[in-house]
Order: structure tokens, then C-alpha cells, then sequence
């Protein structure tokens, strides 16, 4: 089933993804194989070797030492519990937990922000999608520095509109947050950063 | 089934909102609509978070304390224990006084365990049958219970009841002879298990059709704590 996705560039191989740390990047899948089959050495591993990303990640998303630790908690065990789940080659292992962890951050920083409104029920049915879809585009993704293009691609962007990706991503920061937070009306601020979007999508397919 | 259409820009730009969270919640529940019937549109989320995930990598790595760990690792393994320990609360059982003579017992499972399950720690008097095994986890509610004497007749079914108080009795569902099953506390009751009462009544088919006990009641026990 060949795919063309706006440019991407369906590549032949499928295990070059990560040129930066291909042997790595295979433990984890492996690691999350035996996790999913309640592998606790393989669990304990796998603790090892990410919880520091992990942990980094939602402390820069609830900027809270304790919440980030309870966050971290929960974190693993519904890794624990989803591993079986994830599927490998659909999104990148690192990606597959970045995402849980995100996805639960996010979720405890907006509860903590009273009063805010965002989605209810999002998060997890990203997850749910991410682990539950066929076959995917891992394999068809070109993702050479892949970082230092998002990076690249968010520069390219006036500042502050990358800002607000930023914050949507890392602080999932809603459309009214972030229009508060620019001063400008609701839906100036999504079409704004739907404009963005676009531009990053242009600028990363090329 | 992919197809190879190619998704026209809007649609991308809504995956992108829809990973990052932005979506309001009924134009999310639009879009996994969606999502579950086009997997063309299910890469293009996932692209996106390939894309995002590399945002995550901003955030400088921490090591996280040691007390960390050994918390997941009790929440996680710990399981295998059961919830009564975990909770210090010594042992719980279901006892009391019990109609027809028949008691239910709480048994040691843990649910995690591969192993075919434990059967020796009945707690109920000697001269009573056993009729079923069952352990709760106050905290999340769950239940797993076994059916092991007074199995229903062909067409008859056995519906384990939660009581508390004064309260009219709530099902928890139906119990299998000889099978475990995985029964859940609803959420609001939790609270208040200690002291609760469980029972098992004679049902048609599929359980109670009024959602009350219509049969006899065959057993029942006070959860307590000890």
C-alpha cells in the first residue's frame, strides 16, 4: 500500500530511521516487546534507560518538582500497562512514550489550571490511535535530523508564531490560552496557528 | 486500507490541532471518527507526532529520584500481593452471618499472577461450602470473583450484589462457575466498601432483568477488614 503523504518521500528501507542511534532505538522496541509481554527485568530496562527524558519532559510541562514525579508515576505504569499496544513501526518507540508522557502532563497541567477549558477527551484517544492503527508511516518517513529540522522549520516561522506551537505542544496551552496569553481575538489566534501549521508542514516536507 | 489519496492541506493542519490537543472536544470526536476509518489521515497524525515529539527533546533530561522507581515498582508488582497488604489492613474477609450456611470467601489472587490460582486461603468456618472467592481493591475497584459451589441450574445464572447501608442492592455482575472473572466497583461506591455487604442471588439468563435480585439470595457476607 504504497502512500504518498505531501511530499514525503516514501523511502525503500525501513529500519534506517534513526541514523543518530539506530542500535538504541531497537532495544527500545525490543524492551517494549518484552514489556508487553509483563517482562519486568525488560520494564526495569526500559525505566532506565528513558525515565530521564521522561522525567525532563514533564517537568518542563508542569514546571512542578512534585507534580512532575507523581506525573512520572502514572507515566510508566499506563507504559506498563499499553505496552502491548504499541506497535512497532508505526511511530518511533521514543516517540510511541514521549507521547504517553505528554499526553498525561498535558492532562494534569490543565487540570491544575482551574477554569481552563481545553478538550476533554483528547488525549488519550491520541494514544489509543497511535497504538491502535495498522501499519504505518515509520517506515515511509525520510526522518533524517529530524530535530534539527523541526528546529530549523520553527525558525523559519516569526517568532512568536513558533512560540505558540511551542506552547501548545510542551505547555498544551488551548486556543484561548494562547490567544490571551497574544492578545488577540480566539480565532485570529487559530487561524494564526493553523496558518503556522501549514507553514511547518510545507517547510518540513521539503 | 490505505488509499493514496492525496489529503488536501486542511485536512493535515486538523491532524496537527488534533494531536497537539487545540481541537474543541466535539470537533475532536469528529476527527477520531474519522481517524477510524482512513488511515491515510491516521499517518498524517502520526507524522505529526514524530514531528512534535522532537519538540519533547527540548526539555533537558532529569534524573528522577530513586523513591521514584521503587513507587512504580510497588504500584506494578505489588499487585501480585494482596490488596489487603498493600492497604496494612491485615486480612480481609467476608463473613458473617450467612443465609443457608454458605459463605463467600475472600481468597489471596493476585491478578496479575500467570500462575493457576491460589486456593488455600479460605478464611470461612468449616462447616460452611464455599460458594465463591472473591477479592476487592477499594482503590480501583475491581473485583475478581470465582464461582466455585452452588452452580446454576441450565437457564439460571449467579449475579453477585453489592449493599451498602440501607441502600438497594447494586449488581456488579454475573459470576462463572469455575471460571475468574474481572467485576468492577462502580466508581461512587468505592468509598464506603469496608462494612459493605456482598451476595449472590438466583438469576435468569443474563442476570437480573430489573436490575434488583428476583431470585433467592444464596449467600452473603460482610466485607470486612481484620
Amino acid at each position: 500500500m504504497p502512500l504518498v503523504l505531501f511530499g514525503w518521500r516514501p523511502i525503500v528501507s525501513i529500519r534506517q530511521a534513526n541514523e543518530d542511534d539506530p542500535v538504541a532505538q531497537q532495544d527500545l522496541d525490543d524492551l517494549l516487546a518484552r514489556v508487553s509481554m509483563a517482562d519486568r527485568a525488560a520494564f526495569s530496562q526500559l525505566y532506565a534507560q528513558t525515565s530521564a527524558k521522561l522525567f525532563g519532559l514533564c517537568l518542563r510541562i508542569l514546571h512542578d518538582r512534585a507534580q512532575a514525579e507523581d506525573a512520572l508515576q502514572e507515566v510508566y505504569v499506563k507504559i506498563w500497562q499499553r505496552a502491548e499496544a504499541y506497535q512497532s513501526g508505526r511511530v518511533r518507540p521514543m516517540t510511541w512514550l514521549m507521547t504517553v508522557a505528554r499526553n498525561h502532563a498535558i492532562d494534569v497541567a490543565r487540570k491544575s489550571r482551574s477554569g481552563v477549558s481545553g478538550k476533554a477527551d483528547g488525549d488519550d484517544t491520541v494514544i489509543d490511535r497511535l497504538e491502535t492503527s495498522d501499519p504505518g508511516p515509520a517506515e515511509t518517513l525520510a526522518r533524517k535530523d529530524e530535530r534539527a529540522r523541526i528546529e530549523a522549520c520553527l525558525d523559519e516561522l516569526v517568532a512568536e508564531r513558533a512560540d505558540a506551537v511551542r506552547l501548545a505542544y510542551l505547555d498544551g496551552a488551548s486556543y484561548a490560552e494562547l490567544a490571551a496569553r497574544f492578545a488577540v481575538p480566539l480565532n485570529t489566534m487559530r487561524t494564526w496557528l493553523r496558518r503556522s501549521l501549514l507553514s511547518l508542514r510545507a517547510c518540513l516536507s521539503r | 486500507m490505505s488509499d493514496e489519496t492525496e489529503y488536501p492541506d486542511e485536512d493535515s493542519v486538523l491532524a496537527a490541532e488534533y494531536v497537539l490537543g487545540l481541537m474543541p472536544a466535539a470537533e475532536a470526536q469528529a476527527f477520531s471518527r474519522r481517524l477510524m476509518q482512513e488511515s491515510g489521515l491516521r499517518d498524517l497524525c502520526d507524522t505529526w507526532s514524530e514531528h512534535f515529539a522532537e519538540l519533547a527533546n527540548e526539555a533537558e533530561e532529569v534524573r528522577p529520584p530513586a523513591a521514584i522507581w521503587h513507587a512504580i515498582e510497588a504500584r506494578i508488582f505489588e499487585r501480585r500481593k494482596p490488596f489487603w497488604r498493600r492497604l496494612g489492613l491485615g486480612q480481609a474477609l467476608i463473613g458473617g452471618a450467612l443465609a443457608a450456611g454458605l459463605a463467600l470467601a475472600v481468597l489471596r489472587l493476585g491478578w496479575l499472577e500467570p500462575e493457576p490460582l491460589p486456593l488455600n486461603a479460605q478464611l470461612t468456618a468449616e462447616d460452611t461450602q464455599e460458594v465463591a472467592r472473591i477479592a476487592l481493591d477499594p482503590d480501583s475497584g475491581e473485583v475478581v470473583a470465582e464461582l466455585v459451589g452452588l452452580f446454576p441450574d441450565p437457564g439460571r445464572a449467579r449475579e453477585l450484589w453489592l449493599i451498602q447501608g440501607d441502600n438497594a442492592p447494586v449488581s456488579l455482575g454475573l459470576l462463572e462457575p469455575g471460571v475468574v472473572v474481572s467485576l468492577a466497583v462502580p466508581q461512587d461506591l468505592r468509598a464506603a466498601l469496608a462494612g459493605a455487604v456482598l451476595a449472590i442471588s438466583d438469576e435468569p439468563t443474563g442476570g437480573s432483568p430489573t436490575g434488583q435480585p428476583t431470585g433467592a439470595v444464596l449467600a452473603t457476607g460482610a466485607i470486612t477488614a481484620s
